[in-house]
């Protein structure tokens, strides 16, 4: 430890995970960033083109049987449709809010991965994205409910049915609760993995700029991680899509 | 740049929370009008297609062993008549066999017992006339024995019981 030279790893790691003005090259000077667009901003403006580019671009259009890339992306859509959005929501609602859920996972699967890009680092790592996230999915179960249901209906689906009139004294204020808190859950769940992930690569890495090269070995601790990485950014825009639609649907269905 | 002392992971940024709904809905409007939408029409077109040709593969599969039902049966009943016919025709040849067998029978009855009879007036006939000549022949000699004692009537009569008891 006290060969560390007063290298500091907690500044290194946080430095390295949160939101700043400028990119940071090797080699190069820092490129400073307008103050509106932050790092994370600039970062999810990147992956939305790269995800435009591959959808609009790579997507063949008028492909009798779907090969390579269309297969894959495909295969993606179809789950979600069938899957995550009818499953839900029902076969009416689930086929209108299919292209939502959609976006909904690639988007956050190409920020999750981005962090695992070297040079570039992942926006849902910073909470402001996954609350704005989780807010839409918020503002849509609430909107949608009394789109559907009608203000009253809204309500209804706080009362659960067969449960005695005192108890309800209880309940509806905790089912209330409960839908702000499904969409706090959302936004915590998806930064803590993602936040979490990049935390323990950096700490591997961040061993061996403290100890020199005897650490040399967690470097393959680190590339298993950065392994674990690409499946959780898989599951977590799965599990946020997945979830969105379940307490939408939970709210549209209230008898459910 | 803030020291890291201040840095609060849950520090509010309201740029970054715009932005991202900025992003997102573009993102979103984007990819609807330009992918979403046609994925999801060609899809649903792909299911549909793929329902429409099991179906009509189905359809053609039972109509083709309706079809070779039928076949079988014409063919079964193709050979059932064959055989009919075969039969037929076979009990009609032995049929006219015995007709003819049975015609050539009865003519050659009739030739036989027209040449019996034949044969028999023949024979009669020649007893007959046999009979008359020796007769003739009797009484000649007889006359010639006797010398035209006896009436040639009487003789006649003599002779004709002399050949009757023989």
């Amino acid at each position: 430890m006290t060969a560390a030279k007063n290298f500091d790893l907690e500044h290194y790691i946080m430095h390295h995970v949160r939101n700043s003005n400028e990119w940071q090259l090797p080699f190069l000077a820092p490129i400073k960033l307008p103050p509106f667009i932050s790092l994370h901003g600039f970062m999810m403006i990147l992956g939305s083109l790269f995800l435009i580019y591959l959808f609009c671009f790579c997507y063949k259009r008028n492909q009798r049987f779907p090969r390579g890339i269309n297969n894959f992306l495909e295969i993606f859509v179809i789950f979600i449709r069938d899957e995550i959005s009818i499953a839900c929501l029902g076969k009416e609602d689930g086929l209108r809010m299919t292209p939502l859920f959609c976006t909904f996972f690639f988007f956050i699967l190409g920020l999750n991965l981005m962090g695992l890009i070297p040079l570039f680092s992942s926006p849902t790592a910073n909470v402001n994205v996954t609350g704005a996230l989780a807010f839409i999915t918020l503002s849509l179960m609430i909107l949608g409910a009394i789109y559907k249901n009608g203000f009253i209906g809204f309500l209804k689906a706080f009362v659960p049915e067969g449960v005695p009139f005192p108890i309800l004294f209880f309940l509806v204020p905790i089912e209330f609760i409960g839908m702000f808190i499904k969409a706090f859950a959302l936004m915590i769940r998806l930064f803590a993995n993602m936040f979490a992930g990049h935390i323990v690569i950096l700490c591997l890495l961040g061993l061996v700029a403290l100890l020199g090269a005897v650490a040399l070995p967690t470097v393959i601790l680190a590339v298993f991680m950065f392994l674990l990485e690409i499946f959780v950014a898989f599951l977590q825009a799965y599990i946020f899509t997945l979830l969105s639609a379940l307490f939408m649907g939970q709210m549209y269905h209230p008898q459910h | 740049m803030e020291t890291d002392s201040t840095f609060n992971i849950f520090s509010p940024e309201v740029q970054v929370v715009i932005l991202t709904w900025v992003t997102f809905f573009i993102v979103l409007a984007i990819l609807y009008k330009f992918t979403w939408k046609p994925i999801l029409t060609a899809l649903n077109a792909r299911e549909e297609y793929i329902r429409r040709s099991l179906e009509e593969a189905d359809a053609a599969r039972s109509e083709m062993a309706k079809v070779t039902e039928k076949c079988n049966q014409l063919v079964a009943q193709a050979d059932q008549k064959a055989k009919e016919i075969v039969a037929q025709a076979r009990k009609g040849a032995y049929e006219a066999a015995k007709t003819i067998e049975q015609k050539a029978r009865e003519e050659t009855q009739i030739l036989l017992e027209n040449a019996q009879r034949e044969i028999n007036a023949q024979t009669e006939k020649a007893q007959a006339i046999l009979r008359t000549e020796s007769v003739e022949i009797a009484v000649a000699l007889a006359s010639k024995i006797i010398e035209e004692n006896l009436d040639t009537e009487k003789n006649r009569k003599l002779v004709n019981e002399l050949i009757k008891k023989l």
